[in-house]
């Protein structure tokens, strides 16, 4: 605990004993709380640093332990104001300097967001996937206890549930929350979020694990189905219901009996479907078709839709009573992979995870390590995201994604999200291992396999052009008083526009604009001849 | 209008002096508090021992709720209007602060109905604190 009074500690001690609270000073001075960054810093250096700070946000200190520079003020009005704003903001400043030795250690502010008077830090602590903020809930030292037990959970929970990957951002935190409470219970969920970002493996992996049901998943996918026969292969069929119905069939209603039942993409129902499943759902009974006989069902149904279902209810496509069936206010939304950078080194990881699953990829790495003279390699294989990090890295094969490259992935819009993201890096590896590139085996016997740069700023070109259509660049019209001035502006936001999809790569700009990597200088010249800067761009 | 540089400092001033005062006085004054208040007499007298007689402390020991509200009152009073919205806001604390001060020397002594009095005030004084942040960031950052 990071705070100049001693009361928080005192009442976190007694609403939540369980906690270890790291002692500062020795003796009659001991205190179970830094007052200052000066105290606080020693621990972080420590091998077994705490597993969460927890940070005041005022601190009515002297000014040689005030952050950002711990010297004397003096006196005089303009002092004394700004002594006030250092004590005011001292928790932001020591949290930036914190931030700086462990970017990833969780600090729980014992201030709401609102309460914090400088709205710009108040958003960018927001946004840090490993700062918590008490609410209006945890003002009190019983609210606090709950929180920082729950940060800890949060933070000793896995990464991933079977191959679903939760990562560390704000939404995916909230997403978990909400999964842990809706998971257990019987009523049907809806999962929303555009295409790539997961759905299906949040419920194969995730949400039917966790429901606690005995009976089986059973996955249905509404556009893969001719709109009249949805009815028969959703609630089944007796025999003669219609031609070629040559024996009684059930449906997937039945099928998922006691389990749960995934409608994917479920706005493709057909209108007779979605009345069908509305009924379904409210009386928890099906009817084959052809049969006049009630079944009941037991099976718990979610739904997934990458569409704007409220949306789609208000212009009359969807049903709104079955939307509300669907329970839109607990819907679990998946964000797009471009609201979620803070995971992309780990997802980038677990891809490699996922390729070397495959014995054949396997196999090929060692050939290809043994080629160059290396060793059979045991143990991991690592990724690095940069030609530093590389090494550093422990593993017997280290797979290095340049570090241009991996900025501009970091940068990339993504489309087509997680999905798109996995099969770029999946498509990079292969190309790495199978087209004989090589590995070189370092002084320490490791084998560093470099990932092609060129080839991932084309698959993500790639996947720009699946965005935009192919040869075609999007950027917003701009605004101009002078046809002269539009046009100016017109090259720019194209040249921006260009950047952007090169990666910041002036060769592959060049290369994009004139099918020749040569005309680099002269795009170069263009781009700061219209006031352009490739540093302000990236 | 454009209001004199001096005028908007003197709002952020007052929007920055608010927020201390919630963070100061408006918390710390039931940091202790359960969410069901103590059936227990003598536990709700402790707590309220605690968060009113020891609501921060200072160089020579713990600092009394009313003590805290004097000190920021001296530092800020002058950044704060004397009439309008977020003098009535300050007013009310103020007003609450009073209350306590007289009922804090008795507080070893006070019956429970008096005690359960405490606890009300403690809260008055934490909400009219947030409402007081609300009214100055309000006027901090100009007309919504």
């Amino acid at each position: 605990m990071i705070d100049d009074q001693p009361k928080t500690a005192a009442v976190l001690a007694r609403f939540a004993p369980e906690l270890e609270l790291v002692e500062f000073g020795k003796g009659a001075e001991a205190r179970n709380h830094a007052r200052s960054w000066r105290e606080a810093a020693p621990l972080l250096e420590a091998r077994r640093g705490p597993d969460a700070v927890l940070l005041d946000l005022v601190f009515e200190l002297v000014d040689e332990d005030l952050l950002p520079d711990e010297r004397s003020l003096g006196d005089g009005a303009a002092a004394r104001r700004l002594r006030r704003e250092r004590r005011d903001r001292q928790g932001l400043y020591i949290l930036e300097r914190l931030r700086r030795r462990r970017p990833d250690l969780a600090v729980v502010l014992t201030t709401a967001y609102e309460e914090i008077p400088f709205e710009e830090e108040a958003l960018s602590l927001k946004a840090d996937a490993f700062t918590y903020a008490a609410g209006e809930e945890e003002a009190t030292g019983e609210g606090l206890a709950r929180l920082i037990r729950r940060v800890l959970l949060e933070r000793e929970a896995p990464r991933r549930t079977g191959r679903f990957f939760w990562g560390v951002t704000p939404a995916m935190r909230e997403l978990r929350r909400k999964v842990a409470a809706l998971a257990p219970t019987p009523m049907p969920l809806l999962v929303t979020g555009p295409t790539g970002t997961g759905k299906s493996l949040l419920v194969r992996d995730v949400l039917h694990p966790l429901s606690g049901r005995t009976g089986a998943l059973v996955g249905f996918d509404c556009a893969t189905v001719p709109e009249g026969l949805l009815p028969a292969a959703l609630f089944g069929a007796l025999r003669g219901a219609f031609t070629g119905a040559v024996a009684d069939r059930p449906g997937v209603f039945e099928a998922a009996a006691e389990g749960t039942l995934f409608l994917d993409e479920v706005e493709n129902l057909s209108a007779d479907a979605q009345k069908m499943l509305l009924t379904a759902l409210n009386d928890g009974k099906i009817r084959r078709l052809g049969g006049a006989a009630e079944i009941p069902h037991s099976a718990r149904v979610i739904a997934a839709s990458n569409q704007d279902l409220g949306k789609r209810a208000t212009e009359g496509a969807f049903r709104a009573d079955l939307l509300m069936r669907l329970n839109p206010s607990l819907a679990l939304e998946l964000p797009r992979l471009a609201d979620r950078r803070a995971d992309l080194p780990e997802l980038a990881r677990a891809g490699l995870d996922g390729f070397c699953e495959d014995a054949r990829h396997r196999r090929a790495i060692a050939s290809l390590v043994r080629a160059a003279g290396g060793r059979e390699p045991e143990g991991p294989f690592a990724l690095a995201v940069s030609e530093e990090e590389a090494r550093r890295v422990e593993a017997s094969v280290v797979f290095v994604l340049p570090r241009k490259a991996w900025k501009a992935m970091e940068r990339h819009p993504w489309p087509g999200n997680l999905r798109q993201f996995e099969m770029t890096l999946f498509d990079s590896l292969a190309a790495a291992v199978y087209s004989g590139a090589g590995a070189v085996i370092d002084r320490s016997g490791r084998a560093v396999i470099a990932l092609d740069a060129r080839l991932l700023f084309d698959l993500m070109a790639g996947a720009r052009s699946a965005e935009t259509g192919a040869g075609r660049l999007a950027f917003e019209r701009p605004r101009a008083h002078t046809v002269a001035r539009f046009r100016r502006e017109v090259e720019r936001a194209a040249m921006r526009a260009l950047f952007q999809e090169a990666g910041g790569d002036f060769e592959r700009m060049a290369e994009i604009m004139t099918g020749s990597r040569r005309e680099a200088r002269a795009v170069r010249l263009r781009f700061n001849k219209i006031g352009l800067s490739a540093r302000g761009e990236r | 209008m454009t209001a004199p540089a001096g005028g908007t400092r003197l709002r952020a001033e007052a929007a920055a002096a608010a927020a201390r005062l919630r963070h100061d006085l408006g918390r710390y004054i039931r940091l202790s508090a359960p969410r069901v208040l103590e059936s227990d007499t003598e536990k709700l007298r402790a707590r309220l021992a605690f968060d009113v007689r020891a609501t921060r402390s200072g160089e020579s020991g713990p600092i009394a709720a009313p003590e805290v509200f004097d000190a920021w009152l001296r530092e800020a009073a002058r950044v704060f209007p004397r009439s309008g919205q977020l003098a009535d806001r300050l007013a009310g604390v103020a007003s609450a602060v009073e209350e306590i001060r007289a009922l804090e020397p008795r507080l070893d002594s006070l019956p429970r109905v008096e005690l359960e009095r405490l606890d009300r005030l403690t809260r008055e004084i934490a909400e009219g604190c947030a409402r007081l942040w609300e009214a100055a960031r309000g006027e901090g950052t100009g007309p919504k």
